[in-house]
């Protein structure tokens, strides 16, 4: 062992047992290799890789309209998006039928007051004037790639996601 | 997600993990270790199950846990790399007295974990006293005293 200090010791116990040194030191490298993985792994979270973190967190903006969503989900997870919009006549958000989907929507706050399907898209139209803050929460249905679009008194906002498992 | 896939992920996942944090992970649990064991169990039975409740649900679990438990076992008794590459192998950490200090610290085990083990199991009071000292494949610490002339 002189001069090397990363191998670990080679003994002849008088024993009847069979060391696999060899495959010991492999899985010490597998346990310091993994405990790097859990650490980045672990980062990636923190910062919002897996939703719910700045990396995630995605806007959109016009001016008359800015839309606040998260472009990393989590299965069954729930996700929100924010819409802030000026209109003097109402407010009416539309989504394609195909994106909404992939999504069940828990709940819209306030809730519109007229929902409609047009055209393939699901229409919500709120009544009012000025300044609208409407928040959508939604459950992802579906895993990987989701893109859609998300139509703000005509203006059309792209949205796209990823969703883990 | 399929039941018996979600099952064969965590399964995989927590194997994994308690591979990459070695043997000696559960062999000593303190308090706090049984606590953070109870919450790990919590957020792995969510991800398992979802939100289905169901008795079929519990069922496909129960089953599909303990079949691939015992697909691991068969694949080990059969194939012994697989065994040592899954589970480890004995190791002597101590030999005719002297602390083998490499494959100690490899082994995240320290010379007071080695005497604590000879004074529980063989009433040692010193190193010396130890002819062999063998970290187990379960974590646990064996000692062979020295013989008396």
């Amino acid at each position: 062992m002189k001069g090397d200090t990363s191998k670990v010791e080679r003994v002849n116990p008088d024993l009847d047992i069979d060391e696999h040194v060899d495959a010991q030191e492999k899985g010490w490298q597998f346990q310091a290799i993994g405990m790097y993985c859990i650490l980045v792994f672990v980062v990636c979270a923190a910062v919002g890789l897996f939703g719910n973190g700045f990396v995630s967190k995605s806007r959109r903006f016009n001016a008359d309209a800015n839309v606040e969503y998260q472009q990393f989900l989590r299965y069954e997870a729930q996700s929100q998006i924010r819409i802030q919009a000026i209109s003097k006549q109402g407010l009416t958000l539309s989504f394609p039928a195909e994106y909404l989907a992939k999504f069940e929507i828990v709940s819209i706050v306030p809730q519109p007051d007229k929902t409609r399907f047009e055209e393939s898209r699901v229409l919500y139209s709120f009544d009012g004037h000025d300044q609208f803050d409407i928040t959508i929460y939604s459950e992802p249905k579906h895993l990987g790639n989701v893109k859609g679009s998300l139509d703000v008194n005509g203006s059309r906002f792209h949205l796209t996601h990823f969703i883990f498992p | 997600m399929n039941p018996v896939l979600r099952g064969l992920v965590v399964y995989l996942f927590v194997f994994i993990i308690f591979r990459i944090l070695g043997k000696r992970s559960l062999s000593e649990i303190t308090t706090f270790d049984f606590v953070l064991l109870l919450i790990i169990s919590e957020t792995t039975t969510n991800a398992l199950i979802g939100d289905d409740f169901s008795l079929t649900a519990c069922f496909i679990m129960v089953c599909t846990l303990i079949g691939v438990d015992y697909l691991f076992s068969v694949i080990k008794e059969k194939v012994s790399w697989f065994q040592v590459a899954s589970e480890g192998a004995p190791l002597v950490i101590v030999d005719s007295g002297k602390p083998l200090k490499k494959r100690m610290e490899k082994s995240k085990v320290d010379v007071e974990d080695v005497m604590e083990a000879a004074r529980l199991t063989q009433g040692l009071q010193h190193m010396h006293e130890i002819k062999y000292a063998v970290l187990e494949r379960d974590g646990s610490i064996s000692i062979v005293p020295m013989s008396k002339k």
